[in-house]
């Protein structure tokens, strides 16, 4: 298929660890900053995918005129729910359901309640109740920490390695003015020195929790001219073996992202080294190496040589979550790296750009291991 | 642990029952396949191997090797208080397709890698039984 559904307008708050005003607010002044990137009117959005736990459609149709809001889905797939949600969204415009239709995510996340208060979205309740509450297995730190200690027998993971991934993501932030973390740069020691989570991660391999909001627009025709409207090249999202199951996972490291990369290899014709940058999504750092190499940006084991010597920096082989990430930027459930991966494929990204960014891949990691998985590339002219 | 203080789940329910009834006596009880005797864990409606929902609970002997683990440093479960406290995944030795999940107690954590041989016991947690794993 030669047509490509677009992503006419972004738009986010702040990133903050404590918000002046409340969720609802501050989706609503996404959803405006996004309408305004997009050039269209608030009105003219006819179309929304939903994300439980955060601001949703409700919020939109009470305090938005919207006369025709035409198609409404919920994807609840976790983290990988923002790149799945785009490609809903890249399908809805395509087949004519919709023309413009809002992603948007919208949280007091962390000084309101934080993850461990709020409900679960996990699928399987009832097996995490019976077999894994009662071993106290019962957050996401302590469930993905199996994955990564699992892979250190396999295949060897030095500790400098996720401080790598800490480290550089917090540099990036040190970049971007919405980033929760600008202006509180990470060293080393800091990192070395921090209390232990869940082996193998401690504090600053894990994601923070954000007051916040983002929107995403994605469109059938651009409104906001063609240049600026970055094409949705490609977009897949799977499960894994097992997907309501960590603990008999065979095998164990198999995740979506295996199916969903593959996926989008083969439909855009593209590889990972076609990729100048990539948005991972980074709740934990050990996560970002297993999507790396599910994705195929390193081979099976090998992440570390790609992660090593700055590589993932800026200025090196594959800039890595350039706005800092979930580890440093914010916890937006990923809808952040759309638009950082958005604002490069412009050159908006200002002292962070990319230089010549084209092709951005971003990834999605949600539930116990579901992935999605798009490329993204600039517009013409 | 305060294991009395640890959220029961529901232990009457059908698909979980025979494991908690399991407990409570000291054995180990594993769902398996009432057509095709293939073991399966976690519990669920239909074998995977052969699709039969027919199912009979098989007793296994509480001794495993350690799959993967982690070293939980931050309380956030009732019950799981006294840190840090060691979730393992175990490979039963008599049933290799079926690894269970379980607290490993009684090693330093630097003491703990994959293949480490672990011996079950049964801990009364009050409204029921929990399996946590030592030294094999």
């Amino acid at each position: 298929m030669n047509r490509h559904a677009l992503i006419t307008g972004v738009g986010n708050t702040p990133y903050r660890k404590k918000a002046e005003a409340p969720a609802d607010v501050l989706a609503l002044r996404a959803v405006l900053a996004a309408c305004r990137d997009a050039g269209i009117d608030p009105g003219a959005i006819d179309g929304m995918i939903n994300y439980p736990g955060h601001a949703a459609e409700d919020v939109v149709l009470s305090n938005l005129p919207i006369p025709r809001m035409r198609f409404r889905a919920t994807v609840d797939q976790g983290g990988a729910s923002a790149v799945s949600g785009l490609r809903t969204a890249g399908l809805a415009v395509l087949g004519g359901a919709a023309t413009h239709v809002l992603l948007l995510r919208g949280l007091l996340g962390s000084s309101g309640l934080r993850k461990a208060e709020r409900p679960s979205f996990l699928p399987g309740r009832n097996l995490r109740l019976q077999l894994e509450h009662t071993a106290g297995w019962n957050t996401p730190a302590a469930r993905y920490a199996v994955l990564a200690q699992r892979y250190r027998h396999e295949y060897g993971l030095e500790r400098a390695t996720l401080a790598e991934i800490a480290l550089a993501a917090r540099a990036h932030a040190q970049l971007n003015p919405d980033a929760q973390m600008f202006g509180r740069p990470l060293t080393l020691e800091e990192y070395m020195g921090a209390r232990l989570v869940a082996d193998p991660y401690h504090l600053f391999d894990c994601c923070l929790e954000t007051d916040g909001a983002s929107a995403v627009i994605v469109s059938a025709t651009p409104a906001c001219g063609a240049r600026r409207a970055v094409k949705l090249l490609g977009a897949a999202e799977a499960v894994g073996a097992s997907p309501i199951d960590i603990s008999n996972r065979d095998p164990f490291l198999s995740i979506g992202l295996d199916h969903a990369a593959a996926d989008v290899w083969a439909q855009t014709g593209l590889g990972p080294a076609d990729m100048d940058a990539a948005m991972i999504y980074d709740c934990f750092t050990f996560e970002v190496l297993h999507q790396l190499e599910s994705a195929g940006f390193a081979p099976h084991g090998r992440g570390r040589d790609l992660v090593a010597d700055g590589q993932i920096r800026l200025g090196g082989r594959l800039p890595v979550n350039t706005h800092g990430g979930m580890l440093s930027e914010g916890h937006q459930a990923g809808l952040n790296h759309v638009i950082e991966a958005v604002r490069q494929l412009r050159g908006e990204a200002g002292a962070r750009q990319v230089a010549d960014a084209r092709l951005i891949a971003v990834s999605g990691w949600g539930q116990l291991g579901d992935g999605s998985f798009c490329v993204l590339e600039a517009g013409n002219g | 642990m305060a294991e009395q203080d640890i959220l029961p789940p529901d232990i009457e329910d059908p698909l979980f029952a025979p494991f908690w009834q399991g407990t409570r006596e000291g054995r180990l009880m594993v769902q398996a396949c009432d057509d095709c005797a293939t073991p399966r864990w976690p519990p669920r409606r239909i074998c995977p191997a052969c699709g039969s929902f027919a199912t009979r609970w098989v007793e296994c002997a509480p001794r495993g090797t350690l799959f993967s683990w982690t070293v939980i440093g931050k309380a956030t479960a009732k019950g799981f208080t006294e840190l840090p406290y060691v979730v393992g995944l175990v490979t039963l030795d008599d049933t290799p397709g079926v690894r269970l999940v379980g607290n490993v107690i009684g090693f330093a954590p630097a003491d703990l890698r994959v293949g480490l041989p672990l011996c079950g016991r049964f801990v009364d947690a009050g409204a029921m039984t929990l399996l946590r794993w030592e030294a094999g």
